[in-house]
């Protein structure tokens, strides 16, 4: 009789442990075999994942959903995704819905909000950079300003005094470049890129105005600093190209037109430049990513319409870290994807995935998911 | 005899009220290109001059590529991709389709166009929240479907009454949708009224075309 009981009360206790261990963190989907291009040609873009916000790190434990605990508060997530930008080990995503800038925190499992508090309010929360010492740079297009706050979220300063020679209209794109020491930051309505001194941050000059010539802009949106040289690439979006500038403002060369064929753009947004000059622009109508060189030549495009890794909705802002990988807001798919360059120094770093990789025959290739969800 | 003054009258107040409503009794294609020049909309001109480098000659041309640009016809110029010359060039499918044709069932390309601008860099936001029957924008329902027998809305086969433009039922509004909602159920990118809605929202005018009382 007692053996019957302790049976039992043994069994029960097996299955709650089973019970307890199905639950546990929803990681974000790994799935490695999803590169471009496709073999035998040598790949150049991994697929490394995606962030969506908070319900990466907070997984519900089965013993919760059983016990019907309650939700104590609701896994606050991405909405509407626009800027996005990356350093030390952190990812940082600005939402235009939800108005706040989400700090994600992989390493440590971690979500924090820049923006949330009185002091340095964020409305639309555009373009985000990050600078070494660990300040983050927003464009807020609505309060017409470009906050300064560290990664806890205080407030330090804000650029663009409206009533200076700096005033800002509709600040979009920003982008840093650390070794001259300047913050340049793309005015939609103004169409002009506006450059600030990171250190006391005063305005120092601008160019462009609007028009369809060289070095003239029509709604431009993003930029992106060439971290080798100090060039600039500005997304010309209602131009449809991309022009590039020396640091001063001097025009070098533009590519793209409107079009839908390879090489040309409908709705050109984000923008990033790896450390071999390779430039990315994302294209919101295309629902891809082209790939150029420094020239302005086509390489490659990546992803098309839909849900899985690699796919996009309507994707806006883009940035590349300095250990070139490539970060897309997918704006209506609520999540930032990860993508990997796969360079000569990743492919020193990492021989064993790239052997992997180069192994991947067409017959086992794992087509990429249509759907997710 | 019967007073001939007072079918006069009749006809007159008729008149009246029917030009009350239809600002423009006669829209045609041309329409749409006076419509859209005097909005935000035109994008193509600036200090008279027109900004689209690619487009040369016809003016009207200019001002549609914007958003019509899946309708130009741009020839492949020896494209290829570098990293993958074997790959097959071909067009790219535009506003949310793919190559086997459009995948969201709730959202047509046609509101895909407006996204794809409306981002709040480029152009005003276009937020969404939660409303009972699923997205919202601005607090009104959107990509859902019109539930013609549902409270306070009219059926399809009812007349929007005093509306600019060819929509002259309630069905037209959102048959080119799977009969679902989208923004250019109520808005008309090409229009002049203000926020361009379909029609003047005078006297809840746009609101009563759906909107039983």
């Amino acid at each position: 009789m007692s053996r019957e009981i302790i049976l039992k009360t043994l069994g029960l206790f097996l299955i709650g442990i089973f019970i307890y261990s199905c639950g546990g963190p929803k990681k974000p989907a790994k799935i490695e075999k999803v590169f471009w291009p496709l073999p035998p040609e040598e790949p150049r873009i991994l697929y490394l994942g995606s962030y969506h916000g908070e319900s990466d790190f907070k997984g519900k434990s089965a013993l919760d959903v059983l016990l019907g605990e309650p939700d104590k508060d609701v896994p606050r997530n991405l909405i509407k995704p626009y800027g996005v930008a990356a350093r030390f080990g952190k990812i940082l995503a600005g939402d235009t819905v939800a108005a706040v800038v989400f700090v994600l925190d992989p390493k440590n499992k971690k979500v924090s909000f820049i923006g949330d508090k009185p002091m340095g309010k964020l409305r639309i929360p555009v373009g985000i950079d990050i600078d070494k010492k660990g300040k983050v740079y927003v464009a807020d297009a609505k309060n017409q300003r470009v906050f300064v706050y560290d990664f806890k979220g205080k407030l330090i300063t804000a650029f663009g005094d409206p009533d200076g020679p700096g005033k800002l209209l509709r600040p979009a794109g920003i982008a840093i470049n650390e070794k001259d020491k300047r913050l340049y930051v793309v005015d939609v309505l103004d169409h002009r890129v506006k450059v600030y001194s990171l250190e006391n941050g005063k305005f120092l000059f601008s160019f462009g105005k609007r028009g369809k010539e060289d070095g003239e802009f029509n709604f431009p949106t993003n930029i992106a600093v060439d971290r080798r040289n100090g060039h600039v690439a500005v997304v010309d979006t209602m131009n449809f190209r991309v022009q590039i500038f020396d640091k001063d403002g001097n025009f070098i060369r533009r590519f793209g037109k409107l079009g839908i064929v390879p090489g040309t753009f409908a709705r050109p947004k984000g923008i990033g430049i790896d450390s071999e000059g390779h430039i990315y622009v994302a294209d919101a109508a295309f629902n891809n990513i082209q790939i150029f060189d420094d020239k302005g030549n086509l390489l490659l495009f990546i992803g098309k319409f839909g849900f899985g890794p690699g796919e996009f909705n309507l994707p806006a802002g883009l940035y590349v870290d300095r250990a070139d990988r490539i970060y897309v807001a997918d704006s209506m798919n609520k999540r930032i994807q990860v993508f990997q360059y796969i360079s000569e120094a990743w492919k020193k770093k990492y021989p064993e995935k790239y052997r992997q990789l180069k192994l991947y025959k067409p017959e086992n290739f794992n087509k990429p998911k249509t759907k997710e969800q | 005899m019967f007073p001939f003054y007072i079918f006069f009258f009749v006809f007159l107040m008729a008149f009246v009220y029917a030009a009350n409503f239809s600002e423009f009794p006669f829209r045609s294609d041309t329409e749409h290109e006076k419509g859209i020049r005097s909005t935000k909309h035109n994008l193509a001109e600036y200090k008279g001059k027109i900004l689209n480098p690619n487009i040369t000659g016809e003016y009207n041309l200019a001002l549609c590529m914007w958003c019509h640009t899946q309708n130009i016809d741009i020839s492949f110029v020896d494209v290829e991709y570098k990293w993958d010359p074997e790959k097959t060039v071909e067009k790219f499918p535009v506003y949310g389709q793919t190559k086997k044709g459009p995948v969201l069932k709730d959202i047509s390309s046609s509101s895909m166009v407006c996204l794809s601008c409306h981002d709040g860099a480029n152009a005003p936001n276009i937020t969404f929240g939660k409303s009972g029957v699923g997205t919202s924008v601005h607090s009104h329902p959107v990509f859902n479907i019109y539930k013609q027998d549902a409270k306070y809305l009219k059926p399809f086969n009812s007349p929007l009454i005093g509306w600019e433009g060819r929509k002259h039922f309630v069905y037209d509004l959102i048959k080119e949708y799977n009969g679902r909602i989208q923004c250019a159920s109520c808005h008309d990118p090409h229009s002049p009224n203000p926020l361009f809605l379909r029609t003047r929202n005078k006297g809840s005018r746009l609101c009563r075309g759906c909107h039983a009382i």
